[in-house]
């Protein structure tokens, strides 16, 4: 919890660059909201995002205009973040307690007609508005007034008919694809500041909304990956003690605990969480133990299964080579305290967690934090085949390996799909322009309100490529943003995922986005990173000069006289 | 023991306090003469932050309808002790 002498301090501490803008709408006083909101949105911009002094800046509306202040935001051109919470009073004032009015017979019946009349004028703001910018909503939280119908025990058919008004305009604007944010625990409403200042909140009540906003607008970047032991983790029992028929998961074997560890492993699983194993044990009965049927996991998604004798920490380096990600990307759990101290000291980087296997409360404890480390808001289907595709890759490159690459690339039977589309948001191209390290034109991160803003623009050009071959699909892999500009087109960002390289898939893309722009020349905002060396790898392969950082430009030519045999089939659509 | 009106020390610095985190900057000679009147900075946003602040740091609760005479340092403390010895 924050207090709010806490809140003020870190809101009001210098900042430097351009600030984390955001519109907060509401038909009440800010107050307080606005302050821990700024505050919260410092922090996670520091201690998550890496920009301590970055500032937000909280654009509010007028008091007692929740729809006005809501199209007010909505005519502003620029496709900000925006927080809309809602209070009874936005529905009908008679719903708060600040207004007087006479207590009819029919009141009920007047304020339910008349919140329904404002919910459908604000719904289609705000679905409108889910479309092109990052919308999150709060819910109203404050009690309805006193005078409601009914025993003390009983909820009104008002408040009933309401909660489920409100319901059902939250999921219609939450499938339009507005955040709607979970009710913070704890006491909402403080009537004392209500009547003598228009706030509504308590403080406590207003620091944890504020967090919650912050966390919807700024998530936590999601671990990618998690490593498990076998043994009295996945499964009740010692595999070279008991044999593959015998180790345990059942309620009837007293070994649920592992079975739950095994359904909640096959939900992030369906996620697109890569699960790997890390085992002490020999190959063979780890492999017939993953057979059984009765597994509540899918053991195919399993990969990989590094199994053996030596150090946890070196077989988790092992799984994060494999799937190209950094260590710190990755969590691990095992019910053995000395597998764990060894992994935290030789990778400290590694979130490791102790398997309480004989303490089923603890577990579900376990499997809460695991869930928070692992939440993302939306999943794609990149996101479900990424351990398939990780899998393919794996094969792939011990193909590349092992016999003559160029036969290995014209066997592949590729083909590479260009979409220029691009006006509409796509959550995957946004996660690949903010992750993909090695195949990246600069380094550039995009904020998603400023990806919008440059889809949002017709002049501009966004190019989302997608592939498949033999070895199967892959999804989604790189994406291209550049404007054309007197012929050329100035490419300003350009990532491909590491899952796709040496398939020749990037000259693919060059040579499609010339067609495609009938460009005489692709200028290349290229900037060196400490990682990006497979994109330097391949400039050098095109230009005759490369600088740490610059504009280059690349004429058509020079690129056909340049290129490679290509293989794969290319569309453009 | 102090005698009831004579502002406590560690009250004043307490106060001060709350005044420093919402009016960065002005130095305390200023804040503890400081009034809505002669601080442009004190509008109505300030004044809520200021006593809602001042009621969390001392665990008080300012009487409602107070808010809108506590317009003063001076103000504040002798409501502030007036509360603390409540």
């Amino acid at each position: 919890m924050m207090t709010l002498k806490e809140a003020l301090l870190i809101a009001a501490r210098p900042v430097e660059g351009r600030p984390y803008r955001i519109c907060l709408c509401c038909g009440f006083e800010p107050l307080h909201l606005n302050t821990f909101l700024k505050a919260h949105l410092q922090l996670r911009l520091d201690k998550i995002y890496g920009e301590p002094g970055r500032g937000a800046d909280i654009s509010t509306g007028l008091f007692g205009d929740l729809r006005g202040n809501l199209q007010r935001a909505m005519e502003n051109a620029d496709t900000l973040p925006l927080a809309a919470v809602i209070d009874w009073t936005d529905l009908d004032p008679r719903l708060g307690l600040r207004e007087g009015y006479p207590v009819g017979r029919d009141l009920e019946s007047v304020i339910l007609s008349e919140a329904s009349t404002r919910l459908a004028g604000l719904e289609p703001l705000l679905t409108g508005a889910a479309g092109y910018r990052q919308l999150v909503i709060a819910l109203p939280s404050s009690p309805l007034p006193p005078w409601l119908l009914g025993l003390p025990e009983q909820s009104s058919i008002l408040a009933l008919e309401l909660a489920a008004l409100v319901s059902s305009f939250a999921a219609r604007c939450a499938r339009a694809g507005a955040l709607v944010a979970a009710a913070p625990p704890g006491v909402a409403y403080d009537v004392r500041a209500h009547l003598s200042t228009g706030f509504p909140f308590a403080i406590s009540y207003a620091d944890l909304l504020a967090e919650a906003i912050a966390a919807l607008l700024l998530p936590n970047i999601p671990k990618k990956g998690l490593v498990v032991d076998l043994d009295d983790t996945l499964w009740k029992g010692v595999l070279g003690d008991e044999g593959p028929a015998n180790v345990q998961w059942s309620l009837e074997e007293n070994a649920r605990v592992h079975g739950l560890f095994q359904q909640f492993i096959g939900g992030l699983q369906n996620q697109g969480v890569l699960v790997g194993i890390a085992s002490k044990n020999d190959p063979q009965p780890v492999a017939d133990a993953l057979a059984r049927p009765d597994l509540l996991l899918s053991s195919e998604a399993l990969f990989p299964i590094d199994t053996g004798w030596g150090p946890k920490s070196e077989a988790i380096c092992r799984i994060a080579s494999i799937w190209n990600i950094d260590p710190g990307a990755i969590v691990f759990v095992d019910d053995t305290p000395l597998e764990l101290a060894e992994v935290q000291l030789a990778l400290p980087h590694v979130e490791s967690h102790l398997f309480p296997s004989t303490d089923p409360v603890k577990a579900l404890e376990l499997m809460r934090t695991l869930r928070t480390r692992f939440a993302r808001e939306n999943v794609s289907d990149e996101d479900r085949m990424r351990s398939e595709t990780i899998r393919r890759a794996s094969e792939f490159q011990r193909s590349i390996g092992s016999s003559d690459p160029e036969g290995l690339i014209s066997g592949l039977e590729g083909e590479v799909s260009l979409m220029f589309t691009g006006r509409s948001y796509d959550a995957r191209a946004f996660e690949l322009l903010n992750k993909t390290n090695q195949f990246n034109l600069n380094g550039r991160r995009w904020e998603e309100s400023e990806f919008r803003r440059f889809l949002a623009a017709p002049s501009n050009v966004v190019c989302v490529c997608s592939y498949t071959d033999r070895f199967g699909p892959l999804g989604k892999i790189a994406v291209a943003l550049g404007s054309l500009d007197n012929g050329i087109l100035q490419l300003r960002s350009w990532v491909l995922s590491c899952r796709a390289f040496s398939r020749r898939i990037e000259y693919s893309m060059i040579k499609g986005l010339f067609s495609y722009t009938n460009a005489v020349a692709i200028e290349f905002f290229w900037q060196s990173t400490p990682k990006n060396r497979p994109m330097r790898d391949f400039l050098r392969g095109l230009l005759t000069q490369l600088p740490e950082a610059g504009s280059l430009r690349l004429n058509r030519g020079d690129f056909e006289q340049h290129c490679p045999v290509l293989y794969a089939a290319c569309r453009v659509g | 023991m102090l005698e009831k009106d004579t502002p406590d020390p560690s009250l004043t610095e307490r106060l001060l306090e709350c005044f420093r985190v919402v009016f960065p900057g002005v130095p305390d000679e200023e804040l503890i003469r400081a009034s809505v009147t002669s601080m442009g900075k004190w509008d109505s946003v300030a004044h809520v932050t200021l006593v809602s602040l001042i009621e969390e740091q001392l665990g008080i609760q300012f009487p409602l309808g107070s808010y809108a005479e506590l317009t003063s340092f001076p103000a504040l403390r002798d409501e502030a002790m007036k509360s603390l010895s409540r």
